[in-house]
């Protein structure tokens, strides 16, 4: 076990010297950004460290670049999620300003949400959002959808049983 | 990958979708109950159902099901992005403070049921907007304009010092209230809306307008539509805004779509108890707590096996 560890470890360090820098500007080139490249490099080294596999990388680059990818686009998203919330707290009739943990566990909830809904088509997650987060009848939503009303209650039941679903999935 | 539903969740989503429908009826209910009193799975599922709608509650309130398009919208995404390059991060306090009072805003506000929102508009006027509501704010170097797309909101207007007077107007599909300096009330039904006034005075003007205005005083109501318009003397009660429900004499099916509006669910008044007539104040945030008080003050008894049905029967 020690002996597979350090192997493996020993594998990893001539990984990262002969990958890191071309993966840093494969990175940049596709966020703009060298710090948040660079965040993400590391991610993606760490990524291969927690994974402990043991057979051998055969198309390292390809290897690599599709953990970078699916971290990169959860990056993204993070973000995108970061300042559609923080839009909403720059509304000028808002009273109260929420406290920085408040926003923390705001936006964390917001994430676990938003991954949950992701694999729904957006008419069916709109449909239950707007049922859910805005209160609207069904018959509003059918009309802000342009879908049937009928359609309505499927697209909410199937939203629904998809989330629990999920649920269920990640409590397994 | 998600795990395989079973029957239960499965039916659990459609009773769930089929009872948030408006069109759901009493039967629906009672058949619904059934469906889960009938098995372990189905009462686990359900749980699992009103879990999942307490998870999605628990989000902030100003997170509307748009927040999540603007995500996923490239249109949205681009806006956003132009505005944080304009903003910058975290200047938010600092647009509040270059925004020029006299700016074209246009806003959309709405509540759920059982919320209710206090809001301070660019001019010092202050707003509260009830339960299940929605407004657009329209304020131009001109007006100050509010339209009342459906239910209730307070208004205390403020004075106007620097900018000179533009006048401030709650507008319903009925017609146009205007503030002739002050505090006022408008709520939107579904045939008619009603102004009441607490200070200063109002002018209605219906929406058909070749109808003639009326001016109502403090302590004076109005209910208008479109073409009418009918002066009543009992005000409408402002308690609303500190989340109370106050009521003097008020038969108990009044009192009860009343309360319903600050709930989800149905609520059933059985018409050989529907004309008791009901006083108090009571606190909307917790419309379960008054109905457990009604046996208190009536003789009724509240039969209520789940949170979206419960009804009202002679004690």
């Amino acid at each position: 076990m020690q002996i597979d560890q350090s192997l493996n470890n020993a594998l990893i360090n001539s990984f990262y010297i002969n990958h890191n820098v071309w993966l840093h500007k494969w990175l940049l080139k596709k966020l703009g950004s060298s710090f948040d490249a660079a965040d993400l490099t590391q991610d993606t080294f760490i990524s291969l460290l927690t994974k402990n596999r043991h057979e051998p990388i055969h198309e390292p680059r390809a290897y690599l670049t599709r953990i970078a990818h699916d971290l990169m686009v959860n990056h993204l998203r993070r973000r995108d999620l970061e300042r559609a919330y923080n839009a909403t707290l720059c509304d000028p009739y808002l009273i109260e300003y929420p406290s920085p943990e408040i926003r923390a566990i705001a936006l964390e909830s917001l994430i676990a949400i938003d991954k949950m809904l992701s694999a729904l088509p957006p008419k069916v997650r709109s449909a239950y959002l707007l049922m859910q987060l805005d209160g609207l009848k069904h018959k509003e939503i059918a009309e802000q959808l342009n879908i049937s009303v009928k359609t309505v209650g499927v697209y909410i039941a199937k939203a629904v049983l998809h989330c629990l679903s999920y649920e269920l999935s990640i409590e397994a | 990958m998600s795990a395989k539903p079973n029957e239960s969740l499965i039916a659990a989503s459609r009773w769930f979708s089929l009872l948030s429908s408006e069109e759901a009826k009493p039967e629906d209910f009672a058949a619904w109950q059934r469906w889960k009193d009938n098995s372990d799975e189905n009462r686990l599922a359900w749980q699992r159902v009103e879990d999942l709608g307490m998870r999605l509650a628990s989000l902030p309130p100003n997170i509307h099901a748009e927040t999540f398009a603007q995500v996923t919208s490239p249109n949205r995404r681009h806006i956003l992005k132009q505005m944080a390059v304009l903003l910058g991060v975290g200047t938010c306090t600092l647009l509040m403070v270059e925004r020029k009072p006299w700016q074209e805003i246009l806003a959309d506000q709405t509540t759920a049921t059982g919320d209710m929102r206090a809001l301070k508009l660019p001019d010092g006027s202050q707003i509260f907007i009830n339960t299940a509501s929605a407004i657009n704010i329209d304020f131009t170097s001109k007006q100050r304009s509010i339209k009342l797309i459906k239910g209730e909101i307070l208004i205390h207007t403020a004075q106007e010092l620097t900018n000179g007077y533009r006048p401030f107007s709650v507008t319903t599909k009925h017609g146009t209230a205007t503030a002739l300096g002050t505090k006022f009330n408008v709520r939107m039904f579904d045939y008619h809306s009603k102004a009441s006034v607490y200070e200063g005075a109002v002018r209605i003007n219906p929406a058909d307008k070749n109808q003639d205005s009326i001016t109502i005083q403090a302590g004076q109501s109005a209910i208008f539509d479109e073409n009418t318009y009918t002066p009543v003397e009992q005000e409408t009660s402002s308690a609303w805004a500190k989340g109370l429900l106050v009521v003097y004499s008020m038969p108990l099916n009044e009192f009860v779509a009343e309360l319903s509006r600050y709930r989800n669910g149905l609520i059933r008044c059985e018409p050989s108890v529907s004309q008791l007539l009901v006083s108090g104040s009571f606190y909307t945030n917790d419309t379960d707590a008054v109905l457990a008080r009604l046996p208190d003050i009536l003789p009724v008894k509240i039969q209520s096996r789940t949170r979206y049905w419960v009804t009202i029967s002679p004690a």
